[in-house]
């Protein structure tokens, strides 16, 4: 049987909602990203490689990569931003820590009815959001995690045709030169 | 449910996941290595290619059939490349949240349960002690508490080493089965299988393609992960030394501030009161002091009765004794207050107690006594008093102690304790506690305490507040007594 401090189990309620909340916008913002890195790729890969670099432009830092991939030159893939996700890892602790200094606040009041409200909000509080909690920041790490793959993907295989091209630019210099340069194609 | 069973299947279940992310870096790792070392002919790299896991097979069949019917090296390298590094190398994501919430709250069940089950243990206490004396309600209140706490202290001991082995797991796999590394595993396999199926060949853009994708080697990252790691200590360094103070308090036995706010009984240098860990609160209502020090017996200001050298009391004194009818009238029941020095003989203390009842008609007295403990704010003075009749129990005794020289007896059980025993005090203390019909709000029953005479009255208090004390440690926790009823007779 158990009774609780209002506040507190507001305080418990409310924690359990932002991180539904937070977790849900991780999830589309994660989706949001792997769709336009495939989107963008398509594009460049149809042959519209300026509206995908445009389009790229406009978007959030965490598709710089993609941008720079679009740019054409063959240099390693800047690692992506962490920065939101690190922000919405903060979200999630903050109303948890809320209600923890709120219930340890109540734990000094005088009456012992209060305290006892408290003490078993507070218990039952942390027993409910430790696991949901770090269940949440497991989840948008491994779908940030998820989405920063598909981005690294897409950047590959621009890079593969930069790379190609580069390749080939180099070869044609080099045979233009008159240097003695092997070329593969005819193995 | 028990928390500790939780634990425990909690320890299996992460030795089972360790055992299954090595199981499967083995495995991958002898697929590929056959794979490399099948590459002399055709037929053998097909059959190596069955045996790789899911996400490699159709990368690399594509690869080998490529090479195999004679298309450019290098292309065939870098769309395998690119592939590779479009691959997961890991379940779908719907699945693999689902592992991981699990997995989050199977790990964190055991706590979840402990704080759980204390919350309850907390609310049931708190509603039984409401319908207790209040004598009982620490003494029940820490008896109920104490389990669960432990519990709860034992299962966080316990997820701790959960934790840290999380953590190492976590290490583990990000080492040898993150998508990345697993992708560099297999790309490197496949550019040795190429080198051995079309040895001499070159493959410039592939090989510039796998330089670019290669994980970063500088230097950067080792130096942050060694200044953050160097933070974290420090960061946990500094909450250990910031809550020094309070563990310190946590690991002290508890001292508590119950005691009403009245004022001492004012005595002299010649009367020193002895002191004990039980006792209740003076009476609210004012009764005579009975004072027996080195030289005399009074009640307030008035001579008794004037002590021999040796302490003891004269023949038939209360014959000569001035009638102090006049001074004791007034009060509804006569329970005074005896204050009596820590030397004074136990024989002395009795005589004068029955020869001053049987002639005032004394419902009970109450011998004070001193309580001295170590609050925050300083040491705590307070008085205490040890209800107590002399002569024949009214009611029949629920306990009798036998106490003399060497220690006490407790006589239903024929054990003896001995002063000499260091844990005499628990010993007694245990003895009592197990008998509610003693101190609950049902108890009737005193307990008769037969005292060898040539005793003097510190011991005899001694054993007393002793019996009668709640503190469980060997320090006094300032909370009063559980309100035993005494009946004091000579041996």
């Amino acid at each position: 049987m158990f009774f609780g401090h209002p506040a507190t189990v507001a305080l418990v309620i409310l924690s359990l909602v932002a991180m539904g909340g937070v977790t849900f916008w991780s999830f589309r913002r994660s989706r949001r990203l792997s769709d336009k890195a495939t989107h963008l790729l398509y594009l460049a890969l149809d042959g519209r490689a300026d509206e995908a670099r445009i389009q790229a432009r406009q978007e959030s830092r965490e598709l710089r990569p993609v941008l720079d991939a679009l740019g054409g030159e063959a240099t390693p893939i800047s690692a992506r931003p962490l920065i939101q996700d690190a922000v919405a890892v903060a979200a999630l602790t903050v109303l948890p820590m809320v209600m923890i200094a709120y219930g340890f606040g109540v734990l000094t009041d005088p009456e012992s009815t209060k305290k006892i409200e408290a003490s078993t909000a507070l218990l039952v509080g942390i027993a409910v959001l430790m696991p949901v909690g770090v269940a949440a920041i497991v989840t948008i790490l491994e779908m940030s995690r998820r989405s920063a793959r598909d981005i690294r993907g897409a950047c590959i295989t621009l890079l593969a045709r930069s790379v190609k091209t580069v390749v080939e630019t180099e070869r044609s210099e080099a045979l233009r030169r008159g240097a003695n340069v092997r070329d593969p194609r005819g193995e | 449910m028990d928390p500790t069973l939780l634990l425990l299947a909690s320890f299996s279940i992460l030795a089972l996941v360790f055992a299954a992310t090595l199981f499967n870096v083995l495995r991958e790792k002898r697929a590929l290595g056959r794979l490399v070392e099948s590459a002399v002919d055709f037929d053998a790299v097909q059959d190596a290619i069955t045996q790789l896991p899911a996400p490699h097979q159709e990368i690399a069949a594509q690869l080998v059939e490529a090479i195999n019917v004679r298309s450019t090296l290098d292309e065939a390298l870098t769309k395998a490349v690119v592939r590779a590094t479009n691959e997961s190398f890991e379940p779908p994501l719907a699945r693999r949240l689902i592992t991981n919430m699990l997995l989050a709250l199977v790990f964190f069940a055991p706590i979840s349960l402990a704080l759980i089950q204390v919350a309850d243990r907390v609310v049931k206490t708190f509603l039984a002690a409401e319908s207790s004396p209040s004598a009982q309600v620490y003494l029940r209140g820490q008896s109920d508490l104490e389990a669960p706490f432990s519990l709860l202290h034992s299962v966080f001991f316990g997820a701790a080493w959960l934790v840290a082995g999380l953590a190492l797991w976590w290490a583990l796999r990000w080492w040898l089965l993150r998508p990345e590394v697993r992708e560099a595993r297999f790309i490197r396999a496949l550019l040795e299988c190429a080198a051995r199926l079309r040895p001499g060949v070159g493959a410039p853009v592939s090989a510039r393609l796998c330089e670019l994708v290669a994980p970063d080697r500088g230097i950067q990252r080792p130096v942050v992960a060694t200044v953050l790691w160097f933070l974290a200590i420090t960061a946990g360094w500094g909450i250990l030394y910031a809550t020094g103070s309070m563990r310190s308090q946590n690991a002290a036995q508890t001292v508590y501030d119950v005691w009403p706010k009245t004022t001492l009984i004012g005595t002299t240098e010649a009367l020193e009161l002895p002191a004990h860990a039980g006792g209740r609160p003076l009476p609210t209502a004012p009764q005579p002091s009975l004072f027996i020090d080195a030289e005399s017996v009074r009640l307030g200001p008035q001579l008794l009765v004037q002590l021999d050298a040796d302490g003891y009391l004269p023949e038939r004194w209360m014959e000569s004794a001035p009638d102090v009818s006049r001074t004791t009238k007034g009060y509804e029941v006569l329970e005074p207050l005896v204050i009596a020095t820590n030397t004074t003989r136990v024989e002395t203390l009795l005589d004068t107690l029955e020869a001053f009842g049987g002639r005032y008609r004394v419902g009970r007295y109450h011998l004070v006594a001193r309580r001295s403990f170590v609050l925050r704010g300083g040491d705590k003075r307070v008085q205490s008093t040890l209800p107590s009749r002399v002569g024949t129990p009214i009611q029949a005794p629920g306990l009798v102690l036998r106490v003399t020289q060497r220690g006490v007896t407790i006589v239903e059980e024929n054990t003896e304790i001995l002063f000499a025993d260091v844990a005499w005090r628990i010993r007694l203390r245990e003895a009592v506690r197990v008998r509610p019909d003693l101190y609950g709000v049902e108890a009737s029953a005193p307990v008769r305490v037969q005292a060898d005479p040539a005793l003097v009255y510190e011991r005899l208090v001694d054993v007393l507040g002793a019996a009668d004390s709640s503190c469980m440690g060997t320090v006094d926790c300032g909370l009063p007594g559980l309100g035993l009823e005494f009946v004091l007779q000579s041996l």
